[in-house]
């Protein structure tokens, strides 16, 4: 067959060293008995119910009034904005001299099922907001909202633009209808009641696996069989352990956030209508007139940059600059190339806002 | 340590048994196998996440090793330049079998209805005689001078509809997973003619065969067909689980014991009285909040009133002048 020389011998070599490297990382395995994660110094200044709000301390002078409140989204845990030293858009924005919080929503339980999106934006997020304005002495927030952190932060600025400052959104789902929007096509025929009758809270491995089989070969086979060239190396180990608790990790989440979350925003698109409803609240876009710093990954397969991009015609915000990233969704805030790049564009960004 | 990676060590030592026989030094196997045996009689056991890992890796090696060696006893015995159409059906049969493992998993029975499916086959006596069909049988035992017998065969008979409709979603499901691996080999074999330089390890045709693959996958999924087969099969999985889920409940109710049902509902009712409480704390907030603006108005406000009574009045008769 033209195009293919295999031979024996090569493939000999081959096997023997993939072998080799399988067995270095079975020994570099064992000598990990764990690994750390969201190791930057913090303080817990706010609770409410399961939700925490945190506090870092920017690193040396700080360089705006207004502080910056991470808002992530409820399918995964928050610490991937700060997974190790070297890998942490929140120790990155510190050492730009921005004051961060970082709100994270906890690991809903069987009696959380009966959560709301109007718990989350109009009780959780608003109370972490004052919180946060408060312990900062400021009376407005930079919110910075990540991925359906970044559509919670949407809505909550237009329900109360007069308490944000900046609006932040990093891989964000706007249009969540786009053709090339595959998750939501997955999505749109899920009987969402059903799943909640079900369930009651949605199980993070559910959800897991439905990421998963966005690029089944990708994620499963071709990243397992590289697994043995990565790990025989201990800190390349460590970097991919870490990783891989982060995405095992993922919460339940409370059965009627997520069925509204569903219902509303995927199966019929309500965002970019106007006709969100977060308790007897409507969202409306229009309604937010701040300035807008949207990020987007170049190669988000799970937000497509066609969804994140409609938010430009979707607000009033005169003032909207786009910042697209050559990397994937989460490489976006955790590839060491976009952290040489996003923290001190932000930094800039907000500190011209300030 | 970790169950699966027992196993999948143990499955490997089988495989070098078998394939390797003795094992010497200068066989590329041999710090593996010593690993394994070491390893094996080791008490000292990996942290869970990494001996997950390590299963996870043995098994993608032992699957990978099976193949490599298939390749290399075919090239050997019909050469280099060999007819490939062979090896490519070989690896076509390889991935739909991992494929509809991959499926079946995913999207198997809920707990209940697989254990029964998995420990007994159809032919097998114990179909019919099991801790499920008891359990069935129980319930149409009940007495019908409780009102639930008819409604317990009804159940029954949407139990047996809600299969039937699983089975169906998943033949549907799994034929979109038969065309794309039909569409990816295919893909594959023309990126591979396409190849310059030509390929020549078993990696680069492995990520050949992953890139054909994902765009064909992507394609497929973007269609409404796909659409309809994935929400066919999600739902009629959940409609099971929810079935069973509601049989459960039913008995659990006759015997007294409080059920899922009952739980939600108290559930619900603690989340109602949650965010009263909330609003509540609120309104009380902005009460006192309101209390203490009255307070600092009167304390501003109090020497100014004193000043005003500590004014002598003027008389009458200088009001009226």
């Amino acid at each position: 067959m033209k195009g293919l020389k295999l031979n024996p011998d090569t493939i000999r070599d081959e096997l023997s060293l993939f072998n080799q490297r399988l067995q270095q990382s079975y020994e570099t395995l064992k000598t990990i008995d764990g690994v750390e994660v969201g190791t930057t110094p913090r303080t817990e200044i706010y609770r409410n119910d399961k939700t925490r709000l945190y506090h870092y301390t920017a690193r040396g002078q700080a360089q705006t009034k207004t502080p910056v409140l991470i808002c992530y989204a409820l399918v995964n845990r928050p610490y991937i904005a700060d997974l190790q030293p070297d890998r942490s858009l929140i120790a990155a924005l510190l050492d730009q001299g921005i004051p961060v919080y970082l709100i994270d929503w906890g690991y809903p339980d069987e009696g959380d099922r009966y959560l709301d999106l109007d718990d989350y934006i109009e009780d959780y997020l608003d109370s972490c907001v004052t919180a946060c304005a408060e312990h900062a002495t400021s009376d407005q927030i930079n919110l910075l909202g990540i991925c359906q952190g970044g559509t919670f932060s949407l809505c909550y600025a237009a329900l109360h633009p007069e308490r944000v400052r900046n609006l932040i959104a990093m891989v964000t789902p706007v249009d969540f209808q786009t053709e090339d929007f595959i998750l939501s096509h997955l999505a749109m025929k899920v009987d969402a009641d059903l799943a909640v009758a079900t369930y009651g809270n949605i199980p993070g491995e559910v959800l897991n696996d439905t990421y998963n089989s966005l690029m089944p070969m990708r994620l499963g086979v071709q990243k397992n069989l590289g697994l043995p060239a990565q790990l025989s190396d201990r800190d390349k180990a460590l970097n991919f352990l870490r990783m891989e608790q982060w995405i095992n990790d993922g919460p339940d989440q409370a059965g009627e956030a997520f069925r509204s979350f569903i219902q509303q925003f995927f199966q019929q698109n309500l965002l970019l209508r106007g006709e969100v409803r977060i308790g007897s609240k409507k969202v409306d876009l229009k309604a937010i007139n701040q300035p807008i710093l949207n990020i987007i990954g170049a190669h988000d397969h799970l937000v497509p940059p066609s969804s994140s991009r409609a938010l430009e015609a979707a607000t009033s915000s005169q003032d909207y600059n786009e910042l697209c990233i050559k990397a994937g969704h989460i490489g976006v805030f955790v590839s060491s190339r976009a952290l040489k790049q996003v923290p001190e564009s932000i930094a800039r960004w907000l500190k011209a806002r300030d | 340590m970790a169950d699966d990676l027992l196993k999948m060590m143990q499955q490997w030592m089988a495989h070098l048994e078998n394939n390797v026989g003795t094992t010497s030094d200068s066989d590329p196997f041999q710090p593996w196998w010593q690993l394994l045996k070491d390893q094996l009689a080791t008490d000292d056991p990996l942290p869970p996440q990494q001996a997950e890992l390590m299963a996870l890796l043995t098994q993608q090696s032992l699957e990978f090793t099976r193949f490599a060696e298939q390749l290399i006893n075919q090239l050997e015995q019909s050469g280099s330049h060999s007819e490939m159409n062979g090896l490519v059906n070989q690896f076509h049969n390889h991935l739909r079998g991992l494929t509809q493992e991959w499926i079946l998993k995913r999207w198997q029975l809920p707990e209940q209805l697989g254990a029964l499916f998995r420990t007994h086959s159809f032919q097998d006596d114990l179909l019919l005689d099991n801790p499920f069909i008891h359990g069935v049988k129980s319930l149409l035992n009940t007495p019908s001078i409780l009102g639930l017998q008819h409604s317990l065969q009804r159940q029954l008979k949407e139990g047996v509809d809600l299969l039937i409709e699983y089975e169906q979603a998943l033949r549907d499901y799994s034929a979109h997973y038969a065309e794309i691996n039909t569409s990816a080999t295919s893909r594959f074999l023309e990126r591979i003619e396409q190849s310059s330089p030509a390929i020549d390890s078993l990696g680069q045709l492995h990520d050949l065969w992953v890139e054909a693959y994902e765009s064909g996958y992507a394609e497929r999924i973007a269609t409404a067909g796909y659409r309809d087969a994935h929400g066919r099969i999600s739902n009629s999985v959940m409609a099971l689980r929810q079935f069973l889920q509601d049989l459960r409940n039913t008995q659990l109710q006759q015997l007294g014991i409080p059920n899922s049902t009952q739980l939600d509902l108290i559930f619900q009712r603690l989340n109602d009285q949650r965010r009263e409480l909330k609003q509540l704390r609120r309104e009380v907030a902005a009460l006192s909040s309101l209390r203490e603006e009255m307070e600092q108005f009167k304390r501003h406000s109090a020497p100014a009133r004193k000043a005003g009574r500590n004014t002598p009045k003027r008389p009458k008769s200088e009001d009226k002048a």
